[in-house]
């Protein structure tokens, strides 16, 4: 059981920070196009940090009931919102930032419930 | 942190906005169809990957999963990523529920109905700026 919690943890932090390299890799990308996402090496980094997210959640999922993996995803949610304020210093207004709350919020009731 | 480049940290766009509430719908709608493959099928998480592929319900799950990951990657091109996230997410995880509850009959218990009514205003909130 330990071992399932530590893959559901390690799964949703996988998550989290591939789609913060994600985001990351589009900042020096004026125009999009898969094509040249397909050779960002960032880019590919975060598909590979995703497959390690699927195989580790693959494996606790095994053993672990989905209700009890299913809050882990508020790591998941958690990492892109605290990077996207504190490292890309993305700049929303009051009422913005209290829409992402309200939805960050909602996720966890639905998650828990 | 160079961000000169594109000025996505700073505006909510409406086609980002658009690409995120798009790509969680179809990722939301792949839950639902992968669920209900696995469901439906006498094939379990420790199945034939070949087999797992053979299912209708699991390749249109694949294909939709894939068609949203690109449009929220598109969404992260033009969007903050702490709106994308959420948004997304959101509606990832509120549209199998509501496919459930009128579809399958399925009952949504009063926590998880305050959660969705959170998650539709937050992003009603989002989507009026625009």
């Amino acid at each position: 059981m330990m071992v399932e919690i530590i893959l559901s943890l390690v799964a949703a932090t996988c998550y989290g920070i591939a789609a913060s390299i994600q985001k990351y890799s589009m900042k020096t990308m004026k125009k999009f196009s898969v094509r040249k996402l397909i050779k960002n090496k960032n880019w590919l980094l975060s598909i590979l940090v995703t497959f390690i997210g699927v195989v580790a959640q693959l494996f606790a999922l095994k053993n672990l009931p989905l209700s009890t993996f299913q809050p882990f995803f508020g790591i998941t949610l958690m990492i892109p919102v605290v990077v996207g304020a504190l490292v890309f210093r993305e700049k929303l207004k009051v009422i913005e930032w209290t829409a992402v709350l309200m939805i960050v919020a909602g996720i966890l009731l639905v998650l828990v419930y | 942190m160079d961000s000169s480049v594109n000025d996505s940290c700073r505006n909510i766009t409406g086609i980002g906005l658009l690409n995120s509430i798009v790509g969680g719908l179809l990722m939301g709608i792949s839950a639902y169809a992968l669920k209900t493959g696995l469901a439906s099928s006498f094939l379990a998480l420790d199945a034939s990957i070949i087999l797992l592929i053979l299912n209708p319900l699991i390749l249109l799950a694949a294909i939709l999963a894939l068609a949203g990951f690109f449009l929220l990657q598109m969404a992260m091109h033009k969007c903050p990523i702490s709106v994308v996230t959420p948004v997304s997410s959101g509606l990832g995880m509120v549209l199998p529920i509501i496919i459930a509850y009128f579809l399958l009959g399925e009952v949504v218990v009063f926590g998880k109905g305050v959660g969705i009514v959170l998650i539709l205003i937050g992003i009603a909130v989002l989507g009026r700026k625009e």
